[in-house]
């Protein structure tokens, strides 16, 4: 994949510039807002990781001109600590997702990979079916082969959340956001207590493990 | 137009004070022409009605009866200032003493004329041609319009000082003053400048403009005192407590680097190192969230949030961990409470308290959210049955660092219960602690909204 990183430190650049072509995909970094909107104009990225403060143009402006141009590729937006504003004002002007610096290299590659693969359309499915487990997305029941399992709701979302994203690592902080809508990390290991809660009632009677856990970087549900 | 103004107090004073003075100089200038006028006429329309007179007498009398006439009124000239002439068309004086040559028929303004004593006397005359040529003159002295006039002048003039020196000392006076008041005012803000931030502006109590303006103004300098201390005081806090995440971070390093020498051994110490690192970042994070949720900026993007739905949420997030802990969580929430805020914001506040109870409990403890609405008012509370906190410490622990001294051990840095406060506090709302008998009980109203 093709990925463009605007960031004025050099640093971070680097290092995300580094991280991303380990991972497999094509880099092109800039330093000013401006430098990135004419390449984001100009070449055809899969995705954008923009930083909020830019010389020249800062992010949210340069995410504004590429949105009002009609430009859809999926952006990252890299607020600085605290930001609370900033990151409403990135989402609420066209931003995909939004990441707090400094991060993980793992949390935004795992980001990158679900908005990359987001689907353009909306596709109306009423049953995700991952393997040998089945959802009802609209009586929110789960069976694994054939089988009925009982789960809260609260854990239904998370699943979904996986088969959604089947293949693709599901960060901690992702799960958090998308599924009891927190910003921010609890000390608490939540997510690691309800994975563990769900992965229990999905294995009960399986040998194999439905959910498969990535040291250091999440969750991911796959297909055998 | 404004540039031609004063600036100074001065200047101010100095112009309102000529102003004054040139407008009272025109006033004296409009009574002295009105009441000139008004004598004048007084002395015409004697002239006019004596000369009446006369050229009736005449008309009906003659020559000898106007010459008569003439005489009698000439006895009392020294009271009436009147004189007369009267004279044959060959210009032989008929009757009349006035020394001075009879003028042309109709009004003069100035008709000289010889005194006994060889003065000259000026008077204003109407002079009148009867029959057979005779010309008769009435004549009114000016003196007492010249006397009265100078009178006039006298007194304006003495006025005219008067104002210009109470004008110009009043003006100069209340500048002074006003300089003064200011230059005191001056002088503190340029001490508290060079540094006296202690200094304040001199109140003299009577609740003038210039102490009722000393007070605002020692209002603001209380204000940014308050803020300044309590600036340095986070300064300071954020110092201290840094260096205690930092000093763990290097003891971690050195060790590595004194007794490490396998890459396993190596790796752990990393590990362990990037743990602390977290902790200072964890801890700058919070405090940046504080200081921005403190703003108030975030209240531009409030919205109607269900704190029903959130709590609801946190209690589902918390349980499994509360149980698996040896807690209980009972969670009493009224539906269809609203309020105007942020949900990630309420989401952090109520998982903050919980946590709290969690790392300030022992197992078995009972936590209780609770959820109550009513009179345009919604309000949440956390409590919990544990050891709770003595009233001396309840105010000392909403303060930002702030631990108490049984917790010390326990991880984490005081900043908890102040992001709690401020988010509160965005929220149009503040947290109060009670004793729940036992345990401790932290409330919050927040106004509704439908």
């Amino acid at each position: 994949m093709k990925i463009l990183v605007a960031d004025d430190q050099a640093e971070t650049a680097d290092f995300i510039r580094r991280g991303l072509s380990q991972a497999g995909h094509v880099v092109a970094t800039v330093g000013t807002g401006t430098e990135a909107l004419f390449r984001a104009m100009e070449e055809s990225f899969d995705a954008i990781v923009l930083d909020r403060m830019l010389p020249g143009k800062d992010g949210l402006s340069v995410l504004k001109m590429l949105r009002a141009g009609g430009n859809r590729t999926p952006v990252i937006l890299l607020t600085a600590m605290g930001g609370i504003s900033d990151r409403v004002e990135g989402l609420e002007n066209g931003a995909d997702d939004y990441l707090t610096k400094p991060f993980a290299l793992s949390e935004l590659s795992a980001r990158l990979n679900v908005i990359m693969r987001r689907p353009a359309v909306v596709e109306v499915e009423t049953i995700l079916r991952v393997g040998n487990i089945e959802m009802d997305l609209r009586k929110r029941t789960v069976h694994r082969a054939g089988k009925r399992i009982e789960l809260q709701p609260r854990e239904v979302l998370m699943l979904e959340e996986l088969m959604r994203n089947v293949h693709r690592v599901m960060t901690k902080a992702m799960l958090l956001e998308r599924v009891w809508d927190f910003d921010f990390d609890p000390h608490t290991n939540i997510v690691e207590t309800h994975i563990s809660r769900l992965r229990a009632k999905l294995n009960a009677g399986f040998d194999d493990d439905a959910i498969i856990t990535v040291r250091g970087a999440g969750y991911m549900i796959r297909t055998p | 137009m404004r540039r031609f103004l004063p600036k100074t107090v001065l200047g101010l004073a100095t112009a309102v004070s000529v102003l004054l003075s040139v407008v009272a100089l025109a006033i004296c200038f409009g009574i002295y022409t009105v009441t000139h006028e008004a004598v004048e006429a007084q002395l015409d329309q004697r002239i006019e009605t004596e000369s009446g007179i006369l050229t009736a007498i005449y008309e009906n009398g003659g020559v000898p009866a106007i010459a008569a006439e003439i005489g009698q009124r000439e006895a009392q000239s020294r009271v009436t200032g009147m004189g007369y002439i009267l004279d044959d068309r060959q210009g032989n004086r008929l009757a009349g003493t006035l020394r001075a040559k009879a003028p042309e028929p109709g009004w003069v303004e100035f008709l000289y004329d010889e005194e006994g004593n060889g003065k000259r006397g000026v008077s204003q005359a109407l002079t009148r041609r009867l029959d057979d040529g005779l010309m008769l003159v009435v004549a009114a002295d000016r003196t007492p319009v010249d006397e009265m006039d100078a009178q006039l002048f006298g007194l304006f003039g003495a006025v005219f000082c008067a104002m210009l020196v109470m004008g110009v000392g009043g003006a100069l006076g209340l500048g002074i003053l006003i300089r003064r008041r200011l230059g005191k005012i001056d002088a503190t803000a340029q001490a508290i400048i060079d540094g006296d931030l202690n200094r304040r502006m001199a109140r003299d109590d009577t609740d003038s403009e210039f102490d009722r303006l000393a007070e605002t103004l020692n209002r603001m300098l209380d204000r940014n005192a308050e803020l300044v201390t309590n600036l340095q005081q986070v300064s300071n806090d954020i110092a201290h407590d840094l260096r205690t995440p930092l000093a763990r971070l290097q003891q971690v390093l050195d060790e590595a680097l004194t007794d490490a020498h396998d890459a396993a051994t190596f790796r752990l110490a990393l590990t362990r190192a990037s743990e602390r690192s977290r902790e200072i970042l964890d801890l700058f994070n919070a405090l940046l969230r504080i200081s921005e949720i403190e703003t108030l900026k975030v209240r531009e993007h409030f919205s109607r949030i269900d704190v029903c739905e959130i709590a609801e949420r946190v209690a589902d997030a918390f349980r499994p961990d509360l149980e698996a802990k040896g807690y209980t969580l009972e969670a009493d929430l009224e539906t269809g409470a609203f309020v105007n805020g942020d949900r990630h914001l309420m989401s952090q506040l109520l998982v903050n308290l919980i946590e709290n109870v969690m790392r300030h409990t022992p197992s078995g403890t009972l936590v209780s959210l609770s959820l109550r609405r009513g009179d345009g008012l919604v309000e949440l509370t956390v409590s919990d049955d544990g050891p709770g906190i003595c009233l001396a410490d309840r105010h000392h622990v909403l303060k930002r660092f702030a631990r108490l001294e049984k917790s010390r051990a326990t991880p984490g840095f005081g900043l908890g219960l102040s992001l709690v406060t401020a988010i509160a506090q965005a929220h149009h709302a503040r947290p109060v602690l009670c004793d729940n008998h036992p345990g401790l009980r932290v409330g919050f109203v927040f106004p509704g909204v439908e």
